[in-house]
C-alpha cells in the first residue's frame, strides 16, 4: 500500500499511457524496423530470405518505374497543396450567413462519410469515355470525350483530381472548426480599427487560424505521400505503371510480384521522405507549444 | 467640440427588445457612465454606438455626422473591450498602431502616435513585447493605449476594469479619470458597478431592462432618484425599503404610518397622485439612520450583525415590527451605517432613529412621491482625485 502511495504520482500516468505505448511499439515501431530489415534481403515471402545488402536499393536507382512513381508522388503533393487554400476559401464562403448554406455544408460533409474506395468508383464512372457524365458533357459540346484513365499523360491528374475532393472537404471541416473558434472581440476590435475585407482576413483572421492551417497542410502532405486506395480502385497504377506512386508500387511489388525485399526497400525510401515532413511537423508543433499559441 | 447624440434607439434580438427608445445627448466633453444590472443592454448600447451592432430604429450622431449606418472604422470612435481584445500575434506597438496603419498613415507618424500614447500610459518599456507576456493590468493599459493612439472623438469602454483585482481597479479608475481630463474627447463608459459610476461620471445614464431610468450627475441621481429602482441601485449599502400605508393626504403632505412609530409626515411632490389607504414604499438610506434618541422618529432594535469597515460601521438590525423588503441579507433587517466610533456588537439592544425629511416615498409603480431636495446637503461628496 505504501509503495503505491509513494509512487502514485507517476504510476497512474504510466498505467494509462502503457496501452498506447505498447500498441505503438508493436504496430508502428516494430514493423517499421522489421520492414527496414527485410529491405536488405531478397525474399518471395515463402522461401529462405537471402541477404543482398543494399542490392534492392541499387536496383531501385536503375528502375524507371521508381522514378515514375516518385514523379507521380510529387504531382500528388503539388496538386494536393491546393486543398488547404481551397478549403479555407470554401469554409469562409460557407461561414457567411446566407440562406441555403446548410445544403452546401452537407455537400462538403458527404465525401468524408464515404469511403475513399466509393469515391474512386464514382469518379471512374464519371470519367468513363462511353457513358460517364464527362462523356455526356463532351457530347453535348459536340466533342469526343478523352479516355482520361487510359491516357498516360492524363491519368495521374485525373486520379489526383478525384482524390482532391475529399481532401478539400477535410480542410473545409478543419477551417470551419477554426472559424467557429475565432475570438469575436478581436474581430470587433479590428472593425473599430478599420480593418476590412482582405486586411481583416490577412491581419486578424488568418493569424488566428495559424494552428489549423498548419494541421491542414501537414495532413495534406501526408495524405499525398501515402496515396494508395484511389489508385488501387481507379487504375491499379496503369496504364503501364504511368499512374503508379511509391505506396502502390510497394504494394504491387510485395503482394503481386512476391518481391518482399524490393517492396520493403521502396517502403523504406517512402518512410525516409515522410520523416522529413514529420520532423518539420513536430518541430513546428513544439515551437508553437513553447510560444503557448 | 466633441458631440454625441443618440436618439430613440431600439434593438431587437430574436423578437426580444433589448433596447427600447434609448437616447441621450452630450454637446460638450463629458464622462458618461452607463450603469445598470447585468443583462440590461449596456453592452448592446455601446456596440450600437460603435457600429458593431446595427439598430432597428433611431439615430446616432457623432461630431455632427449621422453615423447610424456607418462602419465602425468610419465613426471616429475607439473602443476598449472587457477582454482587452488585443491581437496576440502583434507586439504592443503593433497593436497600438494597427488602427492608424489600417487608415494608411505613414510609418513615422504611427510611431510618434504610439510612443506618445505609451508615454501617457507608462508602457514604453513594453512596446516590443507580446500581449501574452504582460499582466492583466498592463494589457488593460495597452488596450487603452490602442484607443488613445487613434485620438478619436468618442471613447467607448465596456466594463474595462472588471477583470482586474480590487487594488488595481481603484488605481485604474483614477488613471482613466486623469486620462479623461487630459484628452479632448467624450467617454462613454459601461459598467455594472455603481461605485465606478458614482466616482467617475460627470453624468450617469442608469439603465434597467433596455430602458433608461434616469440621466444626471451622480449626486443628482443619488439625492433625487426618480423611482425606486434608481434609489436602490445607487449607494452601497443599499437604501432600506419598508412597506407602509398612507393614512392621510393633503396638498403638500403625505402621512404614512409604521407600526410602533409616530405618524411620519413627508412633503408631497407636486402633482403626484396618492390617496388614503394606498400602500407605498418608504425608503431611507443607511447613513440617514442614526443610533440614539435624538431624531424625530425612533424605535428600539437589536443588532444582528456588525461589519466593521474601519472608517465606518455597517450594522444589520432587527426592529421586530418593521421589516425591510429586498433587504441586503434577505431577513428583513434594516441596514444602518454609522461612524466607527459607535461601539456596537452583536445582540446589543439599541435605539435607532431618523428624521422624516430624509424619507423617500415611492408609489405602487415605484415612482418617487417626495419632492427633489437640495443636492448640496447630501452626505456624498465628489470623490477627490488622487
Ligand atoms: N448577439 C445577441 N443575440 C441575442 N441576444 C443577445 C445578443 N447580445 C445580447 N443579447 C441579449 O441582450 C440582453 C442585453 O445584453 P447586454 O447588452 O450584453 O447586457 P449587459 O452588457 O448590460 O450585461 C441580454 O439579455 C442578452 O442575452
Ligand atoms: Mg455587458
Amino acid at each position: 500500500m505504501t509503495i503505491w502511495r509513494r509512487n502514485r504520482s507517476w504510476l497512474w500516468p504510466a498505467f494509462f499511457i502503457a496501452p498506447g505505448i505498447i500498441l505503438f511499439g508493436i504496430v508502428i515501431v516494430g514493423s517499421s524496423v522489421q520492414s527496414l530489415w527485410i529491405s536488405f534481403f531478397q525474399w518471395d515471402g515463402f522461401d529462405e530470405m537471402q541477404w543482398i545488402g543494399l542490392g534492392n536499393y541499387i536496383e531501385m536507382l536503375d528502375d524507371p518505374q521508381f522514378y515514375i512513381s516518385l514523379r507521380n508522388n510529387i504531382i500528388w503533393l503539388a496538386v494536393f497543396m491546393l486543398a488547404p487554400p481551397l478549403g479555407l476559401f470554401f469554409a469562409l464562403l460557407i461561414n457567411q450567413q446566407i440562406r441555403g448554406m446548410r445544403i452546401v455544408k452537407s455537400l462538403f460533409f458527404m465525401p468524408l462519410v464515404m469511403s475513399q474506395v466509393a469515391v474512386g468508383v464514382v469518379f471512374t464512372w464519371f470519367y468513363d469515355p462511353s457513358s460517364g457524365l464527362l462523356a455526356l458533357f463532351f457530347e453535348a459540346m459536340g466533342a469526343t470525350a478523352p479516355a482520361l484513365l487510359s491516357d498516360p499523360r492524363w491519368v495521374t491528374l485525373a486520379v489526383v483530381f478525384a482524390a482532391l475532393w475529399p481532401q478539400v472537404s477535410f480542410c473545409v471541416i478543419l477551417f470551419m472548426a477554426g472559424l467557429n473558434n475565432l475570438d469575436e472581440s478581436q474581430i470587433e476590435a479590428a472593425r473599430v480599427d478599420n480593418a476590412r475585407g482582405w486586411k481583416m482576413l490577412w491581419y486578424v483572421i488568418l493569424p488566428q487560424l495559424r494552428q489549423v492551417n498548419f494541421i491542414a497542410i501537414a495532413v495534406t502532405v501526408i495524405g499525398a505521400l501515402r496515396s494508395f486506395d484511389m489508385i488501387s480502385v481507379m487504375t491499379s497504377g496503369g496504364p503501364f505503371g504511368s499512374s503508379n506512386v511509391l505506396a502502390y508500387q510497394m504494394y504491387s511489388q510485395s503482394i503481386q510480384a512476391y518481391r518482399f525485399g524490393y517492396g520493403a526497400a521502396i517502403a523504406s525510401v517512402l518512410f525516409a521522405i515522410m520523416v522529413v515532413f514529420i520532423s518539420w511537423y513536430l518541430w513546428r508543433m513544439l515551437r508553437m507549444e513553447k510560444e503557448g499559441a | 467640440m466633441s458631440n454625441l447624440e443618440i436618439s430613440n434607439i431600439s434593438k431587437c434580438y430574436e423578437g426580444r427588445e433589448v433596447l427600447k427608445n434609448v437616447g441621450f445627448k452630450s454637446s460638450e466633453k463629458e464622462f458618461i457612465v452607463v450603469v445598470g444590472p447585468s443583462g440590461c443592454g449596456k453592452s448592446t448600447l455601446l456596440k450600437t454606438i460603435a457600429g458593431l451592432t446595427s439598430v432597428d430604429a433611431g439615430r446616432i450622431l457623432i461630431g455632427e455626422h449621422d453615423v447610424t449606418r456607418s462602419e465602425p472604422g468610419d465613426r471616429d470612435i475607439a473602443m476598449v473591450f472587457q477582454s482587452y481584445a488585443l491581437y496576440p500575434h502583434m507586439t504592443v506597438a503593433e497593436n497600438m498602431g494597427f488602427g492608424l496603419r489600417m487608415a494608411g498613415h505613414p510609418k513615422q507618424q504611427i510611431r510618434e502616435a504610439v510612443e506618445h500614447a505609451a508615454s501617457i500610459l507608462r508602457i514604453t518599456d513594453y512596446l516590443d513585447m507580446r500581449p501574452k507576456q504582460l499582466s492583466g493590468g498592463q494589457r488593460q493599459r495597452v488596450a487603452i493605449g490602442r484607443a488613445i493612439t487613434r485620438s478619436p472623438a468618442v471613447f467607448l469602454f465596456d466594463e474595462p476594469l472588471s477583470n482586474l483585482d480590487a487594488a488595481l481597479r481603484t488605481q485604474m479608475r483614477v488613471e482613466i479619470g486623469q486620462l479623461y481630463r487630459r484628452l479632448d474627447a467624450t467617454m462613454v463608459y459601461v459598467t455594472h458597478d455603481q461605485v465606478e459610476a458614482m466616482t467617475m461620471a460627470t453624468r450617469i445614464v442608469l439603465m434597467n431592462s433596455g430602458v433608461i431610468e434616469q440621466v444626471g450627475s451622480p449626486i443628482e441621481l443619488y439625492t433625487n432618484p426618480v423611482n425606486r429602482f434608481v434609489a436602490g441601485f445607487l449607494g452601497s449599502p443599499r437604501m432600506n425599503f419598508i412597506e407602509a400605508s398612507v393614512t392621510e393626504v393633503n396638498d403638500d403632505q403625505i402621512v404614512v404610518a409604521l407600526e410602533g412609530l409616530d405618524d411620519i409626515r413627508v412633503a408631497r411632490r407636486h402633482g403626484v397622485g396618492v390617496s388614503r389607504g394606498d400602500t407605498v414604499t418608504l425608503g431611507i438610506r443607511p447613513e440617514e439612520i442614526s443610533v440614539g434618541r435624538q431624531r424625530s422618529h425612533q424605535l428600539p432594535a437589536r443588532v444582528e450583525l456588525v461589519e466593521q469597515l474601519g472608517r465606518e460601521v455597517i450594522a444589520y438590525v432587527d426592529t421586530g415590527s418593521i421589516r425591510a423588503i429586498e433587504s441586503e441579507n434577505g431577513l428583513g433587517h434594516l441596514t444602518i451605517q454609522v461612524d466607527r466610533k459607535s461601539a456596537m456588537s452583536r445582540d446589543d439592544d439599541i435605539h435607532i432613529g431618523f428624521d422624516a425629511e430624509d424619507i423617500y416615498l415611492f408609489n405602487a409603480d415605484g415612482m418617487t412621491m417626495t419632492p427633489n431636495r437640495d443636492t448640496e446637503k447630501s452626505p456624498v461628496h465628489e470623490v477627490s482625485e488622487a
